[in-house]
């Protein structure tokens, strides 16, 4: 069937609202049988609980209340039945030049994935969940395997989340995308991942599995933006698991328009002597509030947890780290560099929990923000919880303006004073722009110096 | 390029810190301007460039005739004036390299660097001023040592190729060794279209490069100019000898006050 003659109506979800018609919209959803069952289990969870309220510490500076959950409709057509089926066609298609593998969502629907022939043949399996069932026969090893992992990551994730938002988001969630790269398998180049959105009151919620076996390892870049105007929310959440030995390389640039709402809950899972480095740029939307658990769950396992963010406007940021050491001799280490300007607010709160099993921890984060006018606000909020001796861990944060001698020094290298501004508030960010892949690089710089004011 | 100030009077924070500054310089010379600490050189020379915290209650400055007062900094800078700090900022997150190439593109606006050979030249005058090539990928003065510092604002003054210079205490800290390979920056560009005014606490630096002018400053004034031999009058007589000559009852009344 052409995507020119598919018949909407059968499928269309258009209008449903995401609250109220919860159930009706999950039979529009199609999925093996684990995901139908997840979808209902998060649904039950969904019902019997609240709305997070700023009586809880973790949304203590970030206030529901005035959001009319109600009034948000889910996608029209983001159910894998409607969506167009390049899928077969695609895997034939190679890949951009110096990717492993990229897919393309727009508003839901799967609009391309391409793979590296090789990878596949090697047992990566990489896509939406649902084009990957159809590719990859149940009895090859690669797609049970795949299958198992993402099953439980994504259960895990249900059965240890612990807030309203989570569970909507597990309740809503259609295709998920993933990438599972078998033991031993080692990649280089990045797989892309792109996800753009529309819509008017819409919520859509992504998901991303990202499994590494034993000692493999993989570089993801994931990009969130909105294709037009109009105010979409996401309820967005991921699970990256690493395998003993593996190594993830891992960053999401979220630059969704400035109406948008993000939430998000992502996990990350570390086994023995595997290392994750992640970083999360939210360089756009009106109103965001993030969650990056990393968990370090065998001994020896290494995280790298870094961050970049930007409120203008009257923008609201609320991300939150933690760091979560539960073998011994693991370590982690994150670096959260937030800007604020005009009416913007900005809160960071990072926290590094070490289990009472977790001896020989070394773990540490700082926090910098630099603020650039008067009505602009940034909070940074570290704290410790530890449950075992012989650790060693430590946090700091820094919150500044820009020195006017920095300003003056560049003018008198001919800078304007606009110039030299967007120079410094780049600079600021820059230490973590370095780590993330050069495809990325120009790009995060290009955002940030576009969302520094002109003045101070 | 011609530089002129004429009885220039500028406050810090209410304070009078320059008190009537009258100078005439020009490029193809070099000037020092030597006086005991607090006397208001490095005030003259934020003055000179634009510092924003200076305010000018008095007088002129004029380049080619041209009043640049109104001048923003960088605008000054693209006249093709410059300012070697005395004690210069850290820029974290910007490299050397980046720093430097958009001053030369906005230095030599028009102008193709690469046709140019500007990496060429940057790293032939990292290894005339005995600079490691890695600097280049450093953050701009983050974690330099004090001589590193001094090198580093030497090497942009080479690269950016000032018509007029104005160099604070550029020589204080300095080993004899980076003294001289700062003095070779300096010598290296003089010649009929760079001109300098070397402000120095010592005479050191003055024996490595010869001034045409020297004048001396104290409390805010400039008090007498004369050629090179002036430099060895003040170091055979010390500051000492300044406040003696120069300390005139007016500075008396005034301090009274
Ligand atoms: N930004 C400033 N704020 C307050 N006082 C200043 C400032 N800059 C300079 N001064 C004062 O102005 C006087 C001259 O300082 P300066 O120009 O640094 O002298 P010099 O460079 O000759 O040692 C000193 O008394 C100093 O304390
Ligand atoms: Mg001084």
């Amino acid at each position: 069937m052409s995507p020119a003659t598919r018949t909407m109506d059968e499928t269309t979800t258009s209008g449903m609202a995401a609250v109220e018609q919860l159930e009706e919209y999950q039979r529009t959803l199609s999925g093996p049988q684990w995901l139908v069952d997840l979808r209902a289990v998060a649904r039950a969870k969904f019902h019997a609980s609240e709305w997070p309220t700023t009586s809880e510490e973790e949304w203590r500076r970030t206030n529901l209340s005035p959001f009319e959950f109600d009034l948000y409709t889910v996608p029209s057509s983001c159910t894998e039945a409607d969506s167009p089926s390049p899928v077969v066609a695609s895997h034939e298609t190679p890949p951009p030049e110096g990717t492993a593998g990229r897919i393309d969502v727009v508003s839901g629907a799967v609009q391309n994935v391409r793979v590296r022939e090789d990878l596949r043949d090697a047992g990566v399996v990489f896509g939406d969940l649902a084009s990957c069932l159809r590719e990859f026969p149940q009895e090859e090893p690669a797609a049970s395997a795949m299958v198992g992992a993402v099953r439980s990551a994504m259960e895990r994730s249900l059965a240890i989340a612990d807030n309203r938002l989570e569970y909507w988001h597990f309740a809503m969630v259609a295709n998920p995308i993933v990438l599972y790269v078998p033991a031993g398998v080692r990649i280089d180049e990045t797989f892309e991942i792109a996800l753009a959105f529309s819509g008017e009151e819409v919520v859509y919620a992504p998901h991303l599995v990202v499994v590494l076996g034993k000692e493999a390892s993989a570089t993801v870049v994931r990009r969130v933006s909105s294709t037009e105007d109009g105010e979409v929310m996401l309820v967005d959440a991921s699970e990256l698991v690493v395998g003993d030995g593996a190594r993830l390389h891992y960053t999401d640039l979220m630059q969704m328009n400035e109406e948008a709402l993000v939430f998000r809950n992502d996990r990350g899972n570390v086994g023995r002597d595997g290392h994750v480095h992640r970083t999360e740029a939210a360089l756009g939307a009106d109103f965001v509030k993030t969650r990056y658990v990393s968990e370090l769950t065998g001994p020896g396992a290494d995280a790298v947890l870094n961050g970049l963010y930007f409120a203008r406007s009257e923008q609201h940021m609320d991300v939150r780290t933690v760091q979560q050491h539960r073998a011994d001799h693991t370590t982690s280490r994150a670096h959260y560099r937030g800007a604020v300007s005009e009416e913007g607010h900005t809160v960071y709160q990072g926290l590094i929990q070490v289990d009472a099993t977790a001896r020989g921890t070394d773990a540490y984060l700082t926090n910098k923000n630099l603020v650039l006018g008067e009505s602009a606000r940034a909070d940074s909020i570290p704290s410790l919880n530890i449950q075992t001796d012989d650790v060693r861990c430590s946090h700091g944060s820094t919150t500044g303006k820009i020195d006017p001698g920095q300003i003056f020094y560049l003018g008198t290298r001919g800078y304007s004073r606009a110039e030299a501004l967007r120079m410094l508030v780049e600079g600021h960010f820059e230490d973590l722009i370095r780590q993330t892949p050069e495809s990325i690089q120009e790009e995060l710089r290009a955002l940030i110096i576009a969302r520094t004011p002109a003045e101070l | 390029m011609k530089i002129e100030i004429r009885g220039l009077r500028a406050t810090v924070e209410g304070t009078e810190i320059l008190k009537g500054i009258d100078l005439s310089m020009n490029t193809g010379e070099i000037h020092a301007l030597m006086g005991p600490n607090g006397s208001g050189k490095s005030t003259l020379s934020n003055v000179i460039l634009g510092h924003p915290a200076y305010e000018v209650t008095g007088g002129e400055i004029l380049v080619d005739g041209e009043n640049v007062l109104d001048l923003e900094v960088d605008e000054r800078a693209r006249l093709g004036l410059f300012l070697a700090f005395q004690y210069p900022v850290e820029i974290p997150g910007v490299t050397v390299g980046r720093f430097l190439k958009r001053a030369a593109e906005i230095r030599f606006e028009g102008e193709d660097l690469r046709a140019k050979g500007f990496i060429k030249e940057l790293r032939g005058n990292m290894d005339f001023l005995e600079m490691d090539q890695q600097f280049i990928n450093r953050y701009l003065n983050e974690g330099f040592s004090g001589g590193e510092k001094k090198r580093m604002e030497i090497l942009q003054m080479l690269m950016l190729k000032p018509r007029f210079a104005v160099m604070d205490e550029t020589d204080s800290g300095l080993d004899i060794d980076a003294l001289k390979v700062v003095a070779k920056g300096v010598n290296h560009l003089r010649g009929p279209d760079f001109g300098a005014l070397i402000i120095t606490h010592y005479q050191r630096i003055l024996q490595h490069v010869t001034p045409d002018y020297v004048h001396v400053m104290y409390q805010g004034r400039v008090v007498t100019s004369g050629d090179e031999q002036l430099a060895h009058t003040l170091e055979a007589h010390g500051y000492d000898w300044v406040r003696e000559q120069f300390g005139s009852p007016r500075d008396a009344i005034e301090e009274a006050r």
